[in-house]
């Protein structure tokens, strides 16, 4: 995506901002072309090479940097891409379903390749596609605010000109976020889908629609039976007091045929 | 409850092993096996069932060649005492499980660890 900023201190110059995968900014470049302002970044968004001149505060994933305490304000929460982590808890609680959600402190589950988290709160679905189109809206607004930031206020007689343009670009802007919160949304889905987690209590059925089946002199979620999916074709084992090093574990097979190995710390490993 | 783990084994030698443990109680005897993860659905619906050792290894031959599972990825489950029970783990591993560990269930451990 593209975007176009004005400078608008004196020399009225217009720049063009790059952004990667995710929405990072990755290059500004001048009217004529020159590269002004160049960032790349670590996984987890740390700046690991940073030129230029061109002053800027919107950086990776397109979210604001504080460069005063080297933190990205992102909304909910600030976050530190050195640390990887939050800096503080999450307001959201999390799923047992779903361990990494019960961390308070990760950021993006731990996977910022796929995922982004321009809320704080990540990993809520319906809220992930509620806040996508709550976004396109703000965004207008903080997409105008962002760029009147990065012009260093708009001071121009031309103002109300330049204004209309930056929230054209805000907008612009909101729709790029909005098709970024879909995409990472059904990233989700599709690894939720692909690799269900640890489950606490063995007793307790995986979710609706599933059957127990297994020795009836044996008690409910022993390892001699296992939670049957009729419909989706999914099974699950419970394998809770295998001995080392295999150790305990859950046996799922999802809808595919799949095969996975599923453990108390969270870890769910296709089987070979 | 006790139980020991052997290391994993491949599919013909938990065969092997199956034989091992027929030819040490008696060649003919009966012994209860019930077919658990995850062919239990498949197999007598997870009850236990007497086999003999040609009946299993019939049984086991024909739930290979039709794809309902196979020893080693497969759980099976036998019956030796009231107080000692096998699993050919879906692991490829064998369990012996006791209720009360004793020198008897050393003994199996042995005969199939090795």
């Amino acid at each position: 995506m593209m975007q176009r900023q004005y400078d608008g201190e004196s020399s009225q110059n217009y720049f063009y901002i790059h952004d990667c995968r995710g929405g990072s900014i990755r290059l500004i470049i001048s009217e004529s072309g020159e590269v002004v302002k160049s960032y790349s970044y670590s996984p987890f968004g740390e700046t690991i090479e940073e030129g230029g001149s061109v002053d800027n505060a919107f950086m990776f994933t397109g979210q604001y940097y504080d460069e005063e305490i080297n933190q990205y304000y992102l909304r909910a929460r600030q976050y530190d891409p050195v640390l990887m982590r939050f800096a503080s808890r999450d307001p959201k609680e999390g799923e047992y379903e779903k361990p990494l959600t019960l961390h308070p402190y990760l950021y993006c589950l731990n996977g910022p390749i796929n995922h982004s988290d321009p809320t704080g709160r990540f990993y809520d679905t319906g809220y992930a596609l509620a806040w996508g189109a709550e976004m396109w809206a703000a965004d207008a607004a903080v997409g105008g605010l962002a760029m009147a930031y990065c012009a260093k206020m708009l001071m121009a007689n031309n103002a109300i000109v330049e204004a209309t343009n930056m929230i054209i670009g805000g907008m612009a802007s909101g729709m790029n976020r909005l098709v970024d919160i879909g995409l990472s949304w059904y990233g989700n889905l599709t690894t939720a889908m692909s690799s269900r987690t640890w489950q606490k209590d063995p007793t307790v059925a995986p979710g609706e629609g599933w059957i127990w089946q297994g020795d009836p002199e044996a008690k409910v979620g022993s390892k001699k039976g296992n939670w049957v999916n009729e419909k989706t074709g999914e099974q699950i084992h419970r394998d809770r007091d295998h001995a080392e090093p295999k150790g305990p574990h859950d046996d799922y097979t999802d809808e595919n045929g799949d095969e996975w190995d599923m453990y108390p710390d969270g870890r769910v490993v296709p089987k070979k | 409850m006790a139980e020991k783990v052997t290391l994993t084994f491949e599919e013909n030698k938990l065969i092997e092993k199956i034989g091992k443990i027929y030819e040490h109680l008696d060649n003919d005897i009966k012994l209860q096996v019930m077919f658990g993860y995850a062919w239990g659905n498949d197999i007598n619906n997870w009850k236990y069932c007497k086999y003999s050792k040609q009946d299993l290894f019939k049984q086991l031959e024909v739930a290979k060649m039709t794809g309902v599972g196979v020893i080693g990825k497969d759980d099976i489950w036998i019956k030796i005492s009231d107080n000692i029970e096998i699993q050919f783990c879906h692991h490829g591993d064998i369990h012996v499980i006791c209720a009360k560990w004793n020198e008897y269930a050393d003994e199996i451990f042995d005969l199939l660890s090795n």
